[in-house]
């Protein structure tokens, strides 16, 4: 009985976790008054007629790039300055560095949309309103925290032994770290760099704010034009939906472990 | 010396990214003057059916000289962004009307426009052709023009299906309480959505019938209404609200205005209130967007009950930033040029309907008019005796028209709030913008 | 070590970091007290108007209305979604056959963004299409609501869009449970304890600062909870499903920074207050 019970609880999470989407894509293959008619019938045929118009009508590849572009960028960047900065905080003491760790991973207590003002006008004023560029700078700076907390984590598991011997044969301070430390540090550039790029992919916000044009809208953005743009043409609407999340759950289903060891560790959204 | 060079190397990497990702500017390649304008008459919108190869032609036309390109937005999203872009000093070169208030608030007083005095009074054909009402509503106390004034009058009204209902007489000529007998089982395309386009309308309609209803729309033009606690807005409100939940179709609560237009072209609604561009539409090259055996060629056009039309010549059209580059100036005034002229005006005229008082039409025009039944039906309904009035988004603050009044409709169909209710809080909502 | 010389590289490897940080941190969360005292427009210099933003904040009925949802939300949060995940956390820890596949697959939703997520859901409980109603329908055939646009069932519909979606506390949870040393469970098992006694009283007490943290997690995402409501009501049907962050992005729109940054204090001081509130209930010790 008990048993029972609690089958059927994981049965209900599975449920609610995956049939949303299941119906999205296989509406997405469906005519628009099969979807009106009956919500749970199969698509009498399998064509990609949808998806073609989508991608034809509207510059689906342009975003699906610039979203690829800007949250590729972003990532690397960030996991980079984050990297040098987790590294001598793991790895030297120095006048100040219990504060900065701490001031850098306090950031995550920082809710986003309440520095969406002063972010705003940090962007105009640099001159990177509809850019790229902007938008690149606003992800870099979101990933701090997680990235902070995985990295100098990543970096005390290496042996500190490494780096004395290194210095010993007289390797420079750059030279320990890039042929050195970044290697073996892999598994958690990974980690980082895997869970920033998923949500600078997903991320809506700031796009919405500080992109005007076609030029440099992101995926997440041109969904929620579609609500005007499909509003009466559901099929279209789900193939967009069904080619915005896809991308997002195959890059999931490579990296499971370690999206879901660094979300526990950090209690991050993904 | 490695090390500087890895330094150097990083540097590089993440200033090249930045360099290389914001220079999109765009390169006008062999001459040609090419405007970028962003706007929303794309994609489904029903004005996209016309603007867009009208902005083809004008491209043809100057092939060799001039361009402009339409980046797409969603409606609702247009008055904001445009405001963004304001800030920035990025304007695009052409503007369409936008977010009144801000307008009227900041545009003018800071003279953030291009005066349009000069291009038209320059013109001999443009000043006769713009309509007086509306050229002085565009002209600011220095005389400088701020917005292209209306060249064209398009009396706002209904459509309805005549498979489905069948008046005994011209819906023009009956009061409210005969047009809503004569409905019987039929429904109305209301929207809550966006900003209740559809729904607002018909609101606007109910308003006119009211005692005083037609000064109390025609004095907001000057001033917005910010109270709604009196009997006009009461009394209407009470009608919209019966009315809605007898008659409301059934996907009013949260549609916006594709859903309305959906449920009229699938025959899940008897009628839909809409201005006369809508007639695109109902010609055969939209089937794609009928279902349910609805067919455009049932449509029936008409004004509202009590002899009643939606127009506004005082109104805000086409605008051009100041400080513009001299070719992109000189493109967009070519394009403001170039809508204008008799061709595109007629063309306008036969694609979204309205009168264009001031132009002598030609024959072939008349020609073609002719076949146009929905919108001869609409602009015949219109008479001396019609009354003309401001629709009701026209005479209230922006942020009511555009989000308030729409979040507000689905509590009065639901019945969750009364009348008063509703009144009330339109009327606190509006006063604390000020 | 040779520290001198290493310095000047650690100050230049630590200095990205510290001007992304200032440049995204600091100087935001100054200039957002600062100027949510003042009258601010974007083109003219802030004029200092006092509390007046805030004033206006307390007696607009949208503000209040986000207060209400945002205290009902954060209950729910705090209650109901995290015990849920709790849950679940508990009963992946037992390892049933397929837990593995359960975890993975319960992360799904958290991995797409939240404005494809409300999309979904907004198609998911359209009247007409719906899979919801028509399921409902099924018994019921009478069965029509709008949820996301009728009074009360908007603030419903919002809440369902994330009530069950707790996967991130059923995975810090879970961790905490797994670094609990096998030994405790012998002991207990030794000392005659059955399985609901281990559950409730080792595991559960052991598991209390991972469940804080959760709770912490679920309220202040409540708090900066702006596409799942953006997307679907903006906020209505009247102001039923107001939050700060509508009202914020609201203001930036309408130019109104002063008030723009007096709400999104308000979001951080609330947030402050949930993360000291939780951390006495639980008695949380510094060394987190």
């Amino acid at each position: 009985m008990k048993k029972i019970g609690m089958y059927a609880m994981l049965l209900f999470v599975v449920i609610i976790s995956v049939f949303p989407i299941i119906w999205v894509i296989i509406s997405s293959f469906k005519t628009n008054a099969e979807i009106l008619s009956n919500p749970f019938s199969l698509p009498t045929s399998i064509n990609f007629d949808a998806y073609i118009e989508v991608f034809e009508q509207y510059d689906m590849m342009l975003y699906t790039w610039n979203s690829f572009i800007i949250s590729t960028i972003a990532s690397l960047i960030a996991l980079l300055c984050f990297a040098m900065g987790a590294y001598v905080i793991a790895k030297y003491n120095f006048k100040g560095k219990n504060l900065f760790y701490a001031l850098f991973t306090l950031t995550l207590l920082v809710p986003g949309h309440t520095k969406a003002q002063p972010i705003f006008s940090l962007i105009m004023n640099l001159d990177l309103y509809d850019k790229k560029a902007g938008l690149i700078l606003v992800y870099i700076s979101a990933g701090m925290a997680i990235s902070m907390f995985i990295l100098r984590n990543t970096f005390l598991t290496i042996p500190k032994e490494l780096n004395e011997a290194a210095e010993i044969d007289g390797a420079s301070f750059l030279r320990i770290f890039f042929t050195i430390n970044l290697p073996l540090a892999k598994p958690g550039l990974a980690t980082a760099g895997i869970l920033m790029f998923l949500n600078n992919w997903n991320e809506y916000f700031y796009a919405m704010l500080l992109t005007s044009s076609n030029s440099n809208r992101t995926l997440p953005l041109a969904l929620s034009f579609f609500n005007e743009a499909f509003s009466y043409d559901y099929t279209k609407m789900f193939a967009a939906l069904t080619i915005a999340i896809v991308p997002g759950i195959i890059i999931y289903s490579f990296a499971q472990e370690q999206v879901q060891q660094s979300v526990a560790a950090t209690g991050i959204k993904g | 010396m490695r090390k500087y060079f890895a330094l150097i190397a990083i540097t590089c990497l993440t200033g090249g990214v930045f360099v290389g990702c914001s220079g999109e500017e765009e390169t006008s390649s062999n001459g040609v003057k090419e405007i970028t304008i962003p706007h929303y008459k794309i994609g489904q919108n029903v004005g996209a059916k016309f603007f867009l190869p009208q902005v083809e032609r004008f491209n043809t036309l100057y092939a060799e000289k001039y361009k402009i390109n339409i980046e797409e937005l969603p409606q609702d999203g247009y008055n904001d962004k445009i405001k963004q872009l304001a800030q920035q000093n990025k304007l695009p070169a052409l503007v369409e009307a936008g977010d009144l208030d801000w307008i009227n608030s900041y545009i003018i007083p800071n003279k953030k426009y291009y005066d349009l005095s000069e291009f038209i009074s320059s013109n001999e054909y443009l000043s006769d052709v713009v309509i007086k009402e509306s050229l002085q509503y565009n002209t600011q106390e220095d005389g400088s023009v701020s917005t292209f004034p209306r060249t064209s009058t398009r009396p706002i009204g209904l459509f309805y299906n005549s498979t489905l209902y069948t008046p005994d007489k011209p819906i023009k000529d009956m009061s409210i309480d005969e047009f809503v007998q004569s409905l019987e089982d039929n429904k109305l395309a209301f929207m809550t959505g966006e900003n209740a386009w559809t729904t607002m309308l018909f609101y606007t309609s109910l308003i006119a019938n009211e005692e005083g209803g037609i000064d109390l729309l025609n004095s907001g033009i000057k001033n917005r209404i910010t109270d709604f606690n009196n009997d006009v807005f009461i009394n209407a409100t009470t009608k919209l609200q019966e009315i809605a939940m007898r008659y409301g179709s059934s996907n009013m609560l949260g549609a916006v205005y594709a859903d309305a237009a959906n449920s009229f072209m699938s025959k899940n609604a008897a009628i839909i209130f809409n201005g006369s561009w809508m007639g695109g539409d109902f010609e055969q090259s939209s089937a794609d967007k009928w279902s349910n055996g609805f067919d455009g060629t049932q449509v029936v056009s008409d004004i509202y009950p009590g002899d009643v039309a939606v127009d506004n010549v005082q109104a805000i059209g086409w605008w051009i930033p100041e400080g513009l580059p001299e070719d992109e100036l000189e493109v967009a005034l070519a394009f403001l040029e170039f809508i204008n002229t008799p061709e595109e005006l007629e063309a306008y005229v036969l694609q979204e309907g309205g009168v264009i008082p001031n132009l002598e039409m030609s024959e072939e025009f008349k020609e073609k008019q002719k076949e146009l039944v929905l919108l001869n039906q609409l602009n015949s309904s219109v008479d001396s005796e019609t009354n003309i009035v401001p629709a009701f988004e026209h005479v209230v603050h922006n942020s009511i028209a555009q989000e308030e009044f729409g979040k507000l409709l689905p509590k009065l169909f639901d019945g969750s709030i009364t009348p008063e209710e509703f009144c009330a809080t339109l009327t606190e909502k509006a006063q604390s913008i000020e | 070590m040779s520290k001198n010389r290493n310095l000047k590289w650690i100050y230049l490897f630590l200095a990205p970091s510290l001007i992304i940080f200032a440049m995204f941190y600091l100087v935001p969360i100054v200039t957002l007290f600062s100027t949510s005292l003042t009258k601010w427009d974007g083109f003219n210099a802030p004029a200092f108007i006092g509390l007046d933003n805030y004033i206006k904040l307390f007696t607009q009925d949208s503000f209040l209305i986000s207060l209400k949802n945002l205290v009902y939300w954060g209950i729910i949060a705090g209650t109901l979604h995290v015990g849920f995940a709790v849950v679940i956390a508990f009963l992946l820890h037992k390892k049933p056959f397929g837990w593995k596949f359960v975890r993975s697959v319960y992360m799904i939703p958290n991995i797409i963004s939240v404005a494809a997520w409300a999309m979904i859901y907004r198609f998911f409980f359209n009247n007409e299409f719906g899979v919801l109603n028509n399921l409902i329908r099924k018994i019921n055939p009478d069965f029509n609501v709008n949820w996301f646009f009728e009074s009360p069932f908007a603030f419903w519909a919002i809440t369902l869009t994330w009530l069950f979606y707790g996967v991130i506390v059923t995975l810090i949870v879970f961790n905490e449970l797994m670094s609990i040393s096998p030994d405790i469970h012998e002991a207990a098992k030794i000392d005659g304890a059955n399985e609901r006694q281990i559950t409730t009283k080792i595991n559960l007490p052991l598991c209390k600062n991972a469940i804080a943290t959760g709770i912490i997690l679920s309220i202040t995402s409540r708090i900066a909870m702006y596409e799942t409501i953006a997307l679907t009501t903006r906020g209505g049907p009247g102001d039923d499903t107001m939050n700060i962050p509508i009202i914020l992005v609201n203001a930036i729109n309408d130019m109104n920074y002063g008030y723009a940054n007096a709400s999104a204090v308000m979001m951080f001081l609330f947030g402050i207050m949930v993360l000291v509130i939780i951390n006495k209930l639980f008695g949380i010790n510094k060394e987190q």
